[in-house]
């Protein structure tokens, strides 16, 4: 079968030709031309909201740049030298190679120190924007169907990268770096029954073990960015596939997408923005000092400083731990202590778990199989958003509890007696706060409610021929009412199961009561403006703005 | 199966295109280009002439600063020959860091511009397409799945499925098994330390072994066994507090534990085996400086408040007859975080 390929009128310009020209060789060769068009043409919508995830997307490869200039220099072992460097205070003092490395790339390689503290901001920035771009997704119920596997995916991400994280401060052995080793040793041995072991073939001993540096090196720069450079691209193959969510808005609805063309608009503001980020992680590495290691000085399993702090990410896991009760238990010749195993494992498993797995929780509550592709305004979902802030609430009090000694010494408050108030705080601070958040939602639903039907108060007051004195409403415009009128999706939002086959069973009643909660304060549908001779909405008004 | 899927999606197969129908599309092109050119500020040729050299500015700009990051990198120059090490490296680190900035900033700032002021940014609606499948398809997908698994046997030859898994499961054991030696077995590690019968306490910044008179009342030294290093021993190091005699509470079994008022803890926190930081000398305690546990000495260590559950172990010592002190043995029971095989 002989096939010619296609022709085309010839481009004009020179640029034109020989991009034309290295088109055609490649479309002769692996086709494509087709996939091109579709890709340059593709629609991406617009929100600052949208930008969180990019961030993440962005500090990760500035992570990966950043990470190969380290890996040049650093050595990952933690053989013992005494140091002979450059830098004073540290002559002759005694210390793991992986220690000495770092000093020697802070203060004898051109760029070194930069290169490292912009590697170690970016390591906090990337996981402050996933954990934002995960609230927005949260917030929004961005997760539903069709979406809930990119939530998964992006749960696992989050995990996964705080590993990373720990393990990355963990290399250059310093004082601090050590100090979180040892205590994740120690929550390692307290798992029941494997324990001990796990954490002497993890470590290559008891702690400190002598092959773990390096391990943990392996482990930073290969084992999990490939992990992590894996699920991105599924997380951003999904996304493109199922393309992206929008807010409602006018002319938008669950069957299309409005926004700017992949190329050149979004892919232009994409690149502009990942130099932006890049040129913000610059500034951070080049005016603000971070993990200066040469100030702690290197690991002794002796010498611990006192108010060291993990880096955030790590700080509310800190913080549970700081507030678990001293409970420990001795069965048959066997110790649980439930004082670390709780915090550092069971906590964060089920939370992480929870977490995981709530978009399928959330469905399986509400009967929801739909498809959205419209993103929720958090008002609209009371008791949605009200979880949200409790699960919010409940991280912050661990998370500031993390800090208790610093808290204590500014505001002169004994320990105790701020462990005792974080301690009740995290228990009954969750509950208030979603009492209060879900109060708040329906609040502004009546807010909106009252908008759609008066229309926004002008300020301008009119005397009516009766006497009576009142202030110009005037009718909000249709691309508003849209917005805030989108809440009810038409069927008064998601509705409470009712499957009438088995009508008993204990899960299908746990079903029952869970539909009824998440439908309590869901949105009616809006109200009618009322008509005073400005309130009709004008077709074209509904017809999408250029911008 | 449906060559063109019924569900709006737009075949990837299509048919040639006429050239007349080529020509119109030429055509649609060109003037939607010129619409975009109208909309992207060439409406206003002097307005798109001033934002073009603005945004070229920035560019040139960045190039500058790029220019100034490479002179920082070879004109300042680290190392003691060169002056106050720590100040040098953060001189670089600022020259660097800036210049490096404002590079990326002028870029990426130039292409914002680009964007906002020269390019036409309509708002265009794409239609989203189910991108689940036909009933048709899925049918004929399950069933193209059946005939391959019927072609292989699968169902008929349960011999060969069931010899197959069974002989894979011992090269899925196989890495698991492969990873045992990457650890010594724990045995009886975690019930020991370095510490014998006999051992002087070595004060662990000055190398000496400690003698009686060496602590006042009321303070406390960190010791290690003879021969031990904190590096190889971390659960090793050991508290040396001299308290008034009186002040030590003899229980019992414990009488002579505390020659002249000597009391020996071990410094590795029965927590999550931080080492103790902080002594309180008013209150006589020990505070955890990673979870804040706080022991009190007058108690053998009892924990008064935070999250480790059990008392430091104490250690037995003796003052010899040159008076030294010495260790009547290993601890007399485990040190450190709690495991499973504690007991
Ligand atoms: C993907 C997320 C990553 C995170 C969250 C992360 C985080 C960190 C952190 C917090 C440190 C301590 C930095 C410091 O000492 O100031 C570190 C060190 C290090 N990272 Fe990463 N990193 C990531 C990826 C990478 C990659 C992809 C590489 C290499 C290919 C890499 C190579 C290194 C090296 C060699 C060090 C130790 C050297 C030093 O501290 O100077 N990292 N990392
Ligand atoms: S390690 Fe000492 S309190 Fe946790």
């Amino acid at each position: 079968m002989t096939t010619t390929a296609p022709r085309r009128s010839k481009p004009t310009t020179m640029t034109g030709k020989a991009v034309g020209g290295v088109g055609r060789w490649a479309d002769d060769r692996f086709g494509g031309a087709s996939f091109l068009r579709r890709t340059f043409n593709k629609v991406f919508p617009d929100h600052w909201s949208f930008m969180l995830g990019e961030i993440a997307l962005y500090s990760f490869i500035i992570l990966l740049l950043t990470g190969v200039f380290l890996t040049f220099f650093f050595d990952p072992s933690i053989k013992e030298v005494v140091y002979n460097g450059s830098y004073e205070p540290l002559k002759g003092v005694k210390m793991t190679q992986a220690f000495a490395s770092t000093l020697n790339i802070s203060f004898d390689v051109r760029g070194g120190l930069l290169i490292r503290q912009i590697h170690h901001w970016a390591a906090l920035i990337f996981v402050a924007s996933m954990s934002v771009h995960l609230l927005r997704v949260f917030f929004t119920g961005a997760f539903r169907k069709p979406r809930e596997m990119n939530w998964v995916i992006g749960a696992l991400l989050l995990q996964i990268s705080l590993l990373e994280g720990f393990a990355g401060y963990s290399l250059p052995d310093d004082l601090l770096s050590g100090t979180g080793l040892r205590i994740g040793f120690s929550i390692v041995e307290s798992i029941p029954v494997i324990g001990t072991y796990f954490g002497f073939f993890v470590f290559g001993g008891n702690y400190p073990g002598p092959q773990f540096i390096p391990r943990l090196f392996t482990i930073h720069i290969l084992l999990i960015p490939g992990i992590l450079l894996l699920l991105i691209s599924a997380h951003m193959m999904l996304l493109w596939h199922q393309k992206h969510t929008q807010f409602p808005g006018p002319g938008k609805t669950e069957t299309n997408v409005v926004g700017h063309r992949f190329y050149p608009v979004f892919m232009a503001k994409g690149g502009a923005f990942f130099l932006l980020v890049f040129a913000v992680l610059a500034f951070l590495g080049a005016a603000f000092q971070i993990n200066p290691i040469w100030l702690y000085g290197p690991y002794n399993p002796a010498q611990v400083s006192a108010g060291s702090q993990p880096d955030w990410y790590i700080g509310w896991l800190d913080g549970s731990i700081r507030l678990m009760p001293p409970i420990e238990t001795n069965i048959a010749g066997h110790t649980i202590s439930w004082n670390l195993l709780v915090p550092g494992l069971v906590l964060p498993g089920v939370i992480f778990g929870l977490l995981t797995m709530y978009p399928f929780l959330e469905a399986w509550a509400t009967g929801d199989k739909r498809y959205h592709n419209l993103l929720d305004r958090p008002r609209n979902r009371p008791v949605r958003t009200g979880l949200g802030v409790m699960s919010l609430v409940f991280y912050f009090i661990l998370w500031l509890a993390g800090g208790n000694d610093i808290f204590a010494h500014v505001f002169h408050l004994s320990i105790n007696t701020l462990t005792w108030i974080f301690r009740v705080g995290v228990i009954v601070a969750p509950p208030i706060a979603f009492v209060i958040t879900k109060r708040l939602c329906i609040g502004l639903q009546r807010k909106d409610a009252a908008l759609a039907e008066h229309g926004h108060e002008t300020g301008i007051i009119k005397r009516l021929p009766s006497g009576e004195y009142i202030e110009v409403h005037e009718p909000i415009d249709a691309g508003l009412r849209e917005f805030i009128g989108a809440r009810a999706e038409g069927e008064g939002g998601p509705k409470p199961i009712t499957r009438g086959k088995r009508p008993g069973g204990p899960l299908v009643a746990a079903q029952r009561k869970l539909g009824g909660f998440y439908g309590d304060g869901a949105p009616a549908p809006l109200p009618e403006a009322h008509h005073n001779g400005h309130g009709e909405h004008h077709p074209e008004e509904l017809e999408t703005p250029v911008d | 199966m449906s060559e063109t899927p019924s569900n709006g999606e737009t075949p990837i197969v299509r048919p040639r295109r006429s050239p007349a129908a080529i020509r119109a599309a030429a055509d649609d092109f060109r003037t939607a280009d010129a619409q975009l050119r109208a909309a992207g500020g060439d409406a206003d040729p002097k307005a798109a002439k001033r934002n073009e050299l603005l945004v070229s500015a920035l560019f040139a700009l960045g190039g500058l600063f790029g220019v100034g990051f490479l002179v920082a990198y070879f004109a300042i120059k680290l190392g003691p020959k060169h002056g106050d090490v720590l100040d040098q490296a953060l001189k670089s680190n600022l020259a660097l860091g800036l210049t490096l900035t404002g590079a990326l900033l002028c870029l990426g700032a130039g292409v914002v511009l680009w964007v906002k002021l020269l390019m036409p940014h309509p708002q265009v609606t794409e239609d989203r397409h189910d991108f689940f499948s036909t009933e048709e398809d899925r049918l004929a997908a399950a069933a193209d799945f059946n005939r391959g698994a019927e072609e292989a046997g699968v169902g008929r030859r349960p011999l060969l499925v069931g010899s197959l898994l069974a002989g894979t499961v011992p090269l899925l054991v196989a890495p698991i098994a492969l990873l045992r030696d990457a650890g010594p077995m724990p045995g009886k590690t975690l019930r020991h330390t370095a510490w014998f019968k006999g051992s002087k306490l070595i004060d662990l910044t000055t190398g000496e072994p400690v003698k009686l008179g060496m602590l006042a009342v009321g303070s406390l030294v960190t010791v290690m066994p003879e021969g031990a290093t904190v590096e190889e021993d971390a659960t090793s190091p050991t508290i040396l507090i001299r308290l008034r005699p009186e002040e030590y509470k003899p229980v019992k079994g414990k009488e002579n534990w505390a020659p002249e008022g000597h009391v020996a803890y071990n410094k590795i926190c029965t927590h999550a085996g931080c080492p103790i930081g902080l002594y309180e000398q008013q209150t006589h305690q020990l505070f955890c400086p990673c979870h804040q546990s706080t022991f009190n000495v007058l108690e053998h260590c009892k924990v008064v408040f935070g999250p480790a559950a059990r008392p430091l172990p104490q250690l037995e010592i003796y003052l010899d007859d040159e008076g030294y002190f010495r260790a009547a043995g290993d601890f007399n029971q485990p040190v450190g975080p709690s495991f499973w095989e504690r007991g």
